[in-house]
């Protein structure tokens, strides 16, 4: 589960700070994980073919591992156009400041831009950890014993409904308190930059608009409701 | 390790697979989840508090449980429907409910001033929303759809689950018999590419022409 974040770092920090030769791969990286093979494939993929034979025991010996990889790589994808996203949006002045100061990458990073960024990437993650809570649903196919499978199998004693009832209804409380929490830690995260409620819900209109243009129109493929584009206004000026 | 022969041996067998299977399952789920996710909409709108909390509850439940748990539980409770109808019944409701929140987005982006227009000339309810809302708010939730219906194709391969004989499960089923999964896997992953892709670039384009 938490092997999203720091790939997801890892790629659009690559993609946003290499220069132009680089900034491509990272983008044929991320557009292939995270569309055309689906779960199950990437699933499947890890289990069966891709690697040399050695490596491909090693990793077919431990389901563990292949759905935890697979996992990782695919909601990574979308982990990484949610932190491009979040640092587009923190605003031009900011990185224009921290040049004009001169500080170093690593200073910049850690103490201007992240804090910023991860109060607008937080929402983005939360859908993410959502998505990912009900995408572990697909790892009964590599025998790992999980929820759905051992519902599958309660099935037979208990009944149809009350075994994927019960199923659903842990699959909602987990999504429910993981979403808590990350609801906690972005409140968190703008109190620390010294957001009150207003300033958080201006933050959070425009996190949502900078993320809407940022995740068009792919990358909302399988996010939920919030990462839903806002549509833009006709004419732009408002009633 | 690769084996070309079989590559092409395996190619018409996928084909196949994914024009009778996962491109049926996508095109009717997608018009079924379209229809619905609009109705849910509305009807979060129009009805009254009372009505809509449990609605609300229903759809949320919906949209934060797995897609192969749906998946499972339909299939067997219901054993006289085929895995097929159950496939696109389920892919239509589950997304529906993500289609819904696209639909919601596009009419809460209708400025105020076109509710108080319909309000003034006191158009009728179902007419507010036939002539003056969802054309514009179709507009603005059009390539939202779009992507939540190539999500969807992306997640046919879910249909493992009920034994419906999808692409996926035949390249597996293929390389099981070759002691082979190289070939099949590959073309399975270049099909659904060659297929997302193009749409994926059509949806940007849609996208940007429908935008004002």
């Amino acid at each position: 589960m938490s092997d999203q974040r720091p790939e997801a770092w890892n790629r659009s920090l690559f993609r946003r700070e290499c220069g132009p030769l680089v900034v491509d791969r990272p983008q044929i990286l991320v557009e292939v994980t995270q569309r055309p093979l689906p779960q199950i494939g990437r699933n499947l993929a890890a289990e069966y073919a891709w690697l040399p034979e050695g490596f491909n025991q090693a990793l077919v010996l431990d389901a563990a591992v292949a759905g935890t990889v697979a996992l990782g790589l695919n909601y990574g994808a979308y982990g990484a156009e949610v932190v491009r996203g979040s640092l587009n949006a923190v605003p031009a002045g900011q990185w224009e400041t921290t040049t004009a100061l001169s500080m170093p990458w690593l200073t910049k990073m850690r103490r201007v831009i992240w804090p910023q960024a991860w109060a607008l990437m937080l929402p983005g993650f939360n859908n993410l950890m959502v998505m990912l809570v009900k995408g572990t649903a697909v790892v009964g196919l590599v025998l790992l014993a999980d929820l759905t499978f051992e519902a599958e199998q309660l099935r037979r004693q208990v009944g149809t409904w009350p075994a994927f009832i019960g199923a659903m209804l842990i699959y909602y409380v987990i999504a429910l308190v993981v979403s808590t929490i990350m609801r906690i830690m972005e409140r968190r995260a703008q109190r620390r930059l010294g957001l009150g409620d207003f300033e958080i819900a201006q933050a959070r209109k425009q996190a949502d608009e900078a993320l809407a243009g940022a995740a068009t129109p792919l990358d909302t493929g399988t996010g939920p409701a919030d990462l839903v584009p806002a549509p833009r206004r006709p004419g732009g000026g408002d009633a | 390790m690769w084996d070309t022969s079989l590559f092409i041996e395996t190619l018409p067998v996928l084909i196949g697979a994914f024009l009778k299977i996962t491109l049926v399952v996508t095109v009717l789920s997608s018009i079924l989840s379209a229809l619905l996710g609009l109705v849910w909409a509305i009807a979060l709108r129009e009805l009254p508090a009372w009505a809509a909390a449990p609605l609300r509850f229903v759809l949320d439940f919906i949209r934060m449980t797995p897609l192969p748990v749906h998946l499972l539980v339909i299939y067997y409770a219901f054993n006289n429907l085929s895995p097929m109808t159950v496939g696109v019944l389920v892919f239509g409701v589950h997304y529906s409910t993500y289609m819904a929140e696209s639909y919601r987005a596009g009419i809460d982006s209708i400025r105020k001033g076109q509710w108080e227009a319909a309000t003034a000339l006191s158009l009728p309810a179902s007419r507010t929303w036939r002539a003056v809302i969802l054309p514009q708010a179709i507009r603005n939730t059009l390539p939202s759809l779009g992507n939540w219906a190539i999500a969807m194709f992306k997640d046919t391969p879910f249909l493992i689950f009920i034994s419906v004989p999808e692409m996926v499960t035949e390249a597996r089923q293929f390389g099981g018999q070759h002691f082979s999964y190289v070939e099949a896997m590959t073309v399975a992953g270049l099909l659904f590419l060659v297929a997302s892709y193009p749409t994926a670039v059509l949806m940007r384009k849609l996208e940007k022409k429908l935008a004002y």
